[in-house]
């Protein structure tokens, strides 16, 4: 098979790595403020319902929520998740949402208590402390963990081949099997490398934007 | 006309008492002073009286707004408008200054003056500016908290709490976290605000400075205000020991 | 008040997830205890596969699937009367796939074993294959039997009936490692990761030799291991292994099933009771 005809085919298979990249980047980022704000509760029930649950997905592996995600509902309740990429999403989504919820809490919590106080003396609503001094420190903090597991979560795409979805390590093994060739899955480290190059290079520029001031 | 009236107030963490019993008033252009070794209570009363701890019980006044009070034996709290108000009535320095570092400046003065009393974004910096000027700081506008020097910094912090038109300032040991050359600039600030008649209320470890800049200075000690009057009294002739060793002290 | 928001908030996202979940339910999870009848009236029989040449296997397009299980798969399924749909799983979860019911069968050159039969019902056989050892071609003809392979590095698929053979062989078990896919035992004789490669027989006839990416491999004639059945694997206790020996028995019968052996070059391996 020639080079163009893999590459193609493997294309295929990297629009799918894009579509679970950015649909779980995208659901994660304010499902984690949601966790964030029900772990950092005062409400202690819900507290400890979230600080649980956070520990359960922190203290699995990601391939094996792919695995309860899809086959669970059908091997316990006889009800079907038909969409084997849903079932990926689900379980990327819940998994990287507790992961940057956690880098949020980190964050909020870094911001020194003397800076609510500053707010709260000048007048200003819980609100507009939040959003107004808390929130834009706490962004310019997180930028390079977040950066860190955006990249993470470039590479763990390919965990959805557990489950057969066709994303690029998975269109990789299937051209090695069926063409009984072998370096389609040496070439794809290519398209991860370029990818993660390119959000490297973001990163670095809004980390540089933030560099206004220090602390 | 008293600007803050304090009565009976108390406050403990868990088994720890910090305040009891504190009775205290300013009015209108008064200058306090409180002086105390550490631990007395002093600031948490500062903290009391500027909403970022609850007392226990007592009373705090501020004109005819109740920050708490006691009825039928019950401590009652402000409701959410009136801390609003009451919170109009001060303005509070921080030992650590607490300047927002990701704002300019110019931003930390006038964030609260635009989004808390809706001045126009024109107005709140040209005051901005006159404050500045005040403070010698009318070239820095633009720089960023973590460009300036520490004097400088708390300067800024007094600007952005006097943004604000207070009735009454709090400094909660203003110059405790300056280097020693730098906290005349901010005791020189203090003392045009008082030739001024700004109504204010420092606790402070410097005694010189007490004695000459207020109008009345409050000892406390474990909690209590051991002994309060005209700076030359309680300084020069204190009559509770507490107070003499405490001066004593710190003369050595 | 702001706990409460939160509380809400939670609430909507959990029953959001459990309706969410519900709302996923087929139409097969409330059919009777019958497998077939469940099938028929969704009308679709889904087989898994992995890619296994000549099994299943994608044409030169790439896209369509074509090999002999997939044909015969094909033929049945018109027998039976509802249409195939082909979903390709990963090999090592394919008993959860299909107690899940993810999947309806497994068609795909699946080894009849007596574990297997345990968890699985299988159809009758219908082809035969044994395992077979691959060296560098130019080694092929020093070996005769398994005791000649003593203390050589040898691999095989995880959990594959190659494995099973060599851990039944106490020449070949001394120096074994298992590796994730068939088609890596080749590459890691190739690579000289390893001296000899245990894997299908049938597979490893598609794979080595002349015109392929292993051209420098060959397979050891005179050593056979591990004989072994294919059949189609269904749910324990379902009805549709019985259905599927019938339309079997119609195919072998009408000559369909000669035919696409022919097709594939398996002639030899067709099991027809």
């Amino acid at each position: 098979m020639s080079f163009s005809a893999v590459t193609l085919r493997l294309l295929d298979g990297f629009q799918a790595t894009l579509f679970i990249f950015f649909v779980t980047l995208f659901a994660s980022l304010p499902l984690g403020m949601v966790i964030t704000a029900c772990s950092m509760s005062k409400f202690k029930p819900l507290h400890w319902l979230t600080r649980t649950f956070v520990w359960i997905i922190r203290g699995t592996p990601l391939m094996l929520q792919v695995i309860v995600v899809f086959f669970g509902p059908g091997l316990i309740f006889d009800v079907q998740m038909r969409s084997r990429m849903t079932a990926v999403l689900v379980a990327f989504i819940i998994n990287y949402a507790t992961y940057f919820s956690e880098i949020y809490r980190g964050g909020i919590e870094s911001i020194p208590i003397g800076q609510h106080e500053a707010g709260q003396v000048l007048g200003m609503s819980k609100r507009q402390i939040f959003f107004r001094i808390v929130l834009p420190q706490v962004i310019k903090r997180i930028v390079p963990p977040m950066g860190n597991e955006i990249i993470t979560l470039v590479k763990d795409t390919s965990l959805a081949n557990i489950i057969a979805v066709i994303e690029l390590v998975m269109a990789a093994k299937t051209i090695v099997s069926n063409e009984h060739i072998i370096w389609p899955l040496f070439y794809i480290g290519v398209f991860y490398l370029l990818f993660c190059g390119v959000l490297t290079i973001l990163f670095n520029f809004i980390e540089k934007k933030l560099n206004y001031y220090k602390g | 006309m008293n600007i803050l009236e304090i009565k009976n107030l108390h406050k403990a963490f868990g088994s720890n008492v910090v305040l009891k019993n504190i009775s205290m008033s300013v009015s209108k252009g008064e200058v306090v002073s409180i002086i105390g070794p550490s631990g007395s209570g002093k600031s948490t009363l500062l903290r009391c009286a500027t909403t970022l701890e609850v007392p226990d019980s007592g009373e705090i006044k501020y004109f005819d707004d109740f920050l708490i009070r006691t009825e039928n034996e019950k401590t009652v709290y402000a409701d959410k408008d009136v801390l609003k108000k009451i919170r109009h009535h001060f303005g509070l320095v921080f030992q650590n200054f607490n300047l927002f570092p990701h704002l300019s400046v110019m931003r930390n003065i006038t964030e609260a003056p635009i989004i808390v009393d809706g001045k126009s974004k024109k107005q709140a910096e040209s005051e901005a500016m006159e404050l500045l000027k005040k403070m010698g700081l009318s070239d820095k506008a633009d720089a960023y908290p973590c460009e300036l020097s520490g004097g400088q910094q708390q300067r800024v912090s007094i600007a952005r709490a006097l943004a604000l038109n207070p009735k009454i300032l709090f400094f909660d040991e203003p110059t405790s976290a300056l280097d020693p050359e730098l906290t005349g600039d901010i005791l020189r600030v203090i003392r045009e605000l008082a030739k001024e008649h700004m109504t204010m209320v420092i606790v402070t470890h410097e005694i010189d400075f007490a004695l000459h800049v207020s109008d009345r200075v409050v000892f406390m000690a474990d909690g209590y205000i051991v002994e309060e009057g005209a700076p030359e009294d309680v300084i020069n002739n204190p009559s509770n020991e507490r107070t003499k060793s405490f001066l004593s002290r710190l003369q050595k | 008040m702001k706990n409460k928001v939160l509380a809400v908030m939670l609430a909507v996202i959990i029953a959001v997830l459990t309706f969410g979940f519900a709302g996923c339910k087929n139409a097969s999870s409330n059919a009777a205890a019958s497998d077939f009848d469940a099938i028929k009236s969704s009308g679709k029989l889904v087989i898994g596969i992995t890619i296994f040449d000549p099994m299943n296997y994608y044409a030169e397009d790439g896209v369509t699937l074509t090999g002999f299980d997939t044909d015969f798969a094909t033929a049945a399924c018109e027998k039976l009367g509802v249409t195939p749909e082909f979903q390709i799983i990963n090999w090592e979860t394919k008993e959860i796939e299909l107690n899940a019911k993810k999947i309806d069968v497994i068609w795909n050159g699946f080894t009849v074993t007596e574990e297997g039969k345990q968890n699985i019902d299988f159809t009758n056989s219908y082809m035969f294959n044994k395992q077979c050892v691959v060296v560098k071609a130019e080694n092929a003809d020093k070996y005769q039997s398994t005791a000649d392979l003593d203390g050589l590095s040898v691999v095989a698929e995880k959990g594959s009936a190659g494995e099973d053979a060599i851990q039944g062989d106490e020449f070949l078990s001394k120096n074994y490692t298992s590796v994730q896919a068939q088609t890596d035992t080749l590459l890691e004789v190739k690579s000289g990761t390893a001296d000899a490669a245990v894997l299908d027989y049938v597979m490893a006839k598609a794979s080595v030799g002349d015109g392929t990416s292993y051209s420098d491999l060959a397979i050891v004639e005179g050593i056979d291991l591990a004989y072994e059945e294919y059949a189609i694997g269904c749910r324990k206790g379902s009805d549709l292994d019985e259905k599927l020996n019938d339309v079997m028995a119609e195919l072998v019968a009408d000559g369909t099933i000669e035919t696409i052996a022919e097709k594939y070059d398996l002639t030899a391996n067709l099991i027809t009771k």
